[in-house]
């Protein structure tokens, strides 16, 4: 039998999770005098290490001379998850302080009552329990912490803040972009992206390196560690447990959270610590798995899933991606088109206000990512006919003028689509892993259809030369990292898993802060949205705690 | 890589692209660094030497395989075309991840460090 190395102390709260939603429920119960024990299946990043600044042949070089960048992305070998093979899910998961917003693409979206009120408007499974105005003050406080850049140009789908730092200039391309829109009825924005344009809370601005995805290595663009956990240390009542790979949930004989099962990453050994309420906050499929493998005689179906719900309805967002080339930069001289790294602007949902009856729920938007003179041409070089002079002269005119479009459109949930851990392989500490079912509906393939016209639309506006394309085309599942909806909150404990503070129906010292609670997916980037529910949840916790009510 | 292979290579790639006012494949030495790729990679380093073995078999000297590439680049669903879309996107890709291909031929001055990011600053481009 192997030993089983038990902590004798009972902290106030445990949060299973380092990413967005995690670092935001230990800063914000911290600083309200709780003291939080925090598991993070990884280990801090060291910044000193990004290769923000290496250049695409100094990166060929170092990795010839057996150097290595930060592994951010989790090898799937050492977490293994099931998917269809015909229809595979692509899960993308960051272990390690911070967790993905090392590495987000920093899209920072408010969802509006255009999303919070979709499902009772069209029906469509089930209503989200909260409003715009109840997580409204939590976007200007989410906005005011992490500093996020846009403009004040808003819509009835996209809500402003009186606290967004400037938005960066638009790039050509995206200007051209911008025009187009405007001359076919089609409004693109500036965008709005967790990237410091100025000082902000006494953190250095962005230096325009365009090297986000490597890390920045100043952390100029929000991210859980350097923002929220270190923060939270100075309160000296945070406590991080590194390596710490969540596997259960425990609940005492009164069917209460009192604590969680882990295992040393790399010495595989079990290790149990105990709490008077347990945050799950690991990303959406594996805060489910967490759920689902957390069973007892309470709740044989996994802690907190009376309603059965837990697990289901697992929706991202559909997505495709469209090029061109705007003749006004075709010849013209490279610029540095860095910028903040992704795109500058952002095309809102529009489709509900459009004087036309759709065959299909919900809606769209749209991101242009790539636009401009970006490294790694090699995509669109080589469907540049022919070879030789005229071909190194046509990839060197175009080379400046690339424009893109990436339109995302929201997935309806569906029961079918989901995570289930029943019956699927043993991981190398001998808990069932996930599997992960997924499939888009019908509803996104008519969606589709508009997404493809309007995409199109906007590229011809700009008179560009549009890549050849293949209509219907959609990015593989998952390429989004979006996942949603798998405990889902509302207001009806038979049909969701947790009320609209995270806080489960059946266990009251239980929450749920991530993803996963969302009860649509939007078209929207969810990060900025996870934030704000986050400090909501934590916020309406710490309260109940006050009282004494968990 | 034998040799052969390599000078081969190294002929095919700098005809993708060719020296002009910037250097060409060759000048980048990218079929060095497509041979540094197929190290360890059985299944690429397979498909390379078919496709080189055919270049080879098919045209005996250089201006033959210039006849021959000029044929195969207009192609459609032939081997021919199959190992001219193998090279192509391989020198492609591997060329413009060049200092000599990204920085020199295309301009490219990014990933660096700038106090302001001025964006677009054409006239006709603000409306």
């Amino acid at each position: 039998m192997a030993y089983v190395q038990n902590s004798a102390t009972v902290h106030d709260v445990i949060v299973v999770g380092s990413g967005a939603a995690g670092g935001m429920a230990a800063w914000n119960l911290t600083r309200q005098g709780v003291n939080v024990l925090l598991l993070d299946a990884g280990s801090k990043f060291n910044r000193g290490g990004f290769w923000s600044h290496v250049k695409p042949w100094q990166t060929r070089e170092r990795l010839a001379r057996g150097q290595h960048p930060p592994q951010f992305h989790l090898d799937r070998r050492e977490q293994p998850y099931e998917t269809d093979a015909k229809d595979p899910f692509d899960l993308i998961r960051v272990w390690g302080r911070g967790g993905k917003t090392n590495i987000w693409g920093r899209v920072s979206l408010r969802y509006s009552d255009v999303d919070f009120e979709g499902p009772a408007k069209d029906g469509w499974e089930i209503p989200w329990p909260i409003r715009y105005k109840d997580i409204a003050p939590y976007y200007d406080r989410v906005d005011h912490l992490i500093g996020v850049c846009g403009g004040d140009d808003d819509q009835d789908s996209l809500p402003g803040s009186k606290f967004h730092l400037p938005p960066p200039s638009p790039r050509c391309g995206e200007r051209l972009l911008q025009k187009a829109g405007r001359d076919i009825g089609v409004s693109i924005v500036a965008g709005r992206r967790a990237v410091l344009t100025k000082e902000h809370n006494g953190r250095a601005p962005c230096h325009y390196c365009g090297a986000c995805g490597k890390g920045c290595d100043i952390g100029a663009f929000f991210n859980s560690s350097d923002y929220l956990l270190e923060p939270a240390f100075m309160s000296k009542r945070l406590e991080i447990i590194d390596n710490a790979v969540a596997a259960r949930v425990s609940v005492d004989d009164n069917g209460l959270a009192n604590g969680v099962q882990y295992f040393d990453r790399f010495t595989r050994a079990e290790r149990r610590v105990y709490a008077k309420r347990v945050i799950v906050a690991a990303s959406c499929v594996d805060s489910t798995r967490i759920l689902l493998n957390s069973k007892s005689s309470a709740y044989p179906n996994g802690i907190g899933n009376t309603s059965g719900v837990i697990g289901s309805y697992l929706t991202e967002q559909v997505r495709f991606h469209m090029y061109g080339f705007v003749p006004e930069l075709v010849g013209t001289k490279a610029l540095n088109d860095d910028g903040i790294g992704g795109e500058h602007i952002y095309l809102p949902r529009f489709n509900h206000r459009q004087n036309k009856k759709h065959d299909y729920l919900r809606g769209y938007g749209a991101q242009f990512w790539n636009t401009g003179a970006q490294p790694g041409p090699g995509f669109w070089a080589k469907t540049m006919p022919g070879f030789g002079e005229d071909l190194k002269k046509s990839i060197k005119d175009r080379f400046p003028a690339l424009v893109a479009i990436h339109p995302y459109g929201e997935v309806l949930p569906r029961k079918e689509n989901r995570v289930t851990v029943e019956g699927t392989q043993k991981d190398r500490y001998g808990i069932p892993v996930a599997r992960i079912e997924y499939k888009v509906g019908e509803n996104e393939k008519k969606m589709l259809v508009d997404m493809y016209d309007t995409a199109e639309s906007v590229l011809k506006a700009a008179k560009a030369e549009i890549l050849p394309f293949e209509r219907g085309w959609i990015d593989k599942y998952g390429s989004a990292i979006h996942e949603h909806g798998t405990c889902r909150m509302g207001a009806d404990p038979k049909r969701s898993a947790v009320n609209g503070f995270g806080q489960m129906h059946d266990v009251k010292n239980c929450f749920v802060v991530d993803g996963s609670i969302f009860t649509t997916a939007s078209e929207k980037n969810p990060t900025l949205t996870i934030l704000a529910l986050a400090w909501r949840a934590t916020d309406y916790m710490a309260e109940q705690i006050r009282k004494g009510d968990i | 890589m034998l040799k052969s292979e390599f000078e081969l290579l190294t002929e095919l790639t700098g005809r993708i692209i060719p020296k002009t006012d910037t250097p060409g494949a060759v000048e980048a030495g990218v079929a060095a660094i497509i041979d540094s790729t197929l190290r360890g990679n059985v299944a690429k380093t397979k498909r390379f030497k078919e496709t080189l073995a055919w270049f080879a078999a098919n045209g005996t000297n250089p201006e033959a395989r210039l006849l021959l590439l000029e044929r195969i680049s207009k192609e459609k669903g032939t081997r021919g075309a199959g190992h001219f879309a193998l090279l192509k996107g391989e020198t492609i890709d591997v060329y413009y991840s060049t200092q000599e291909g990204l920085k020199q031929e295309l301009g490219w001055n990014a990933n660096t460090f700038v106090s302001e990011f001025k964006g677009c600053t054409h006239p006709e481009h603000q409306s």
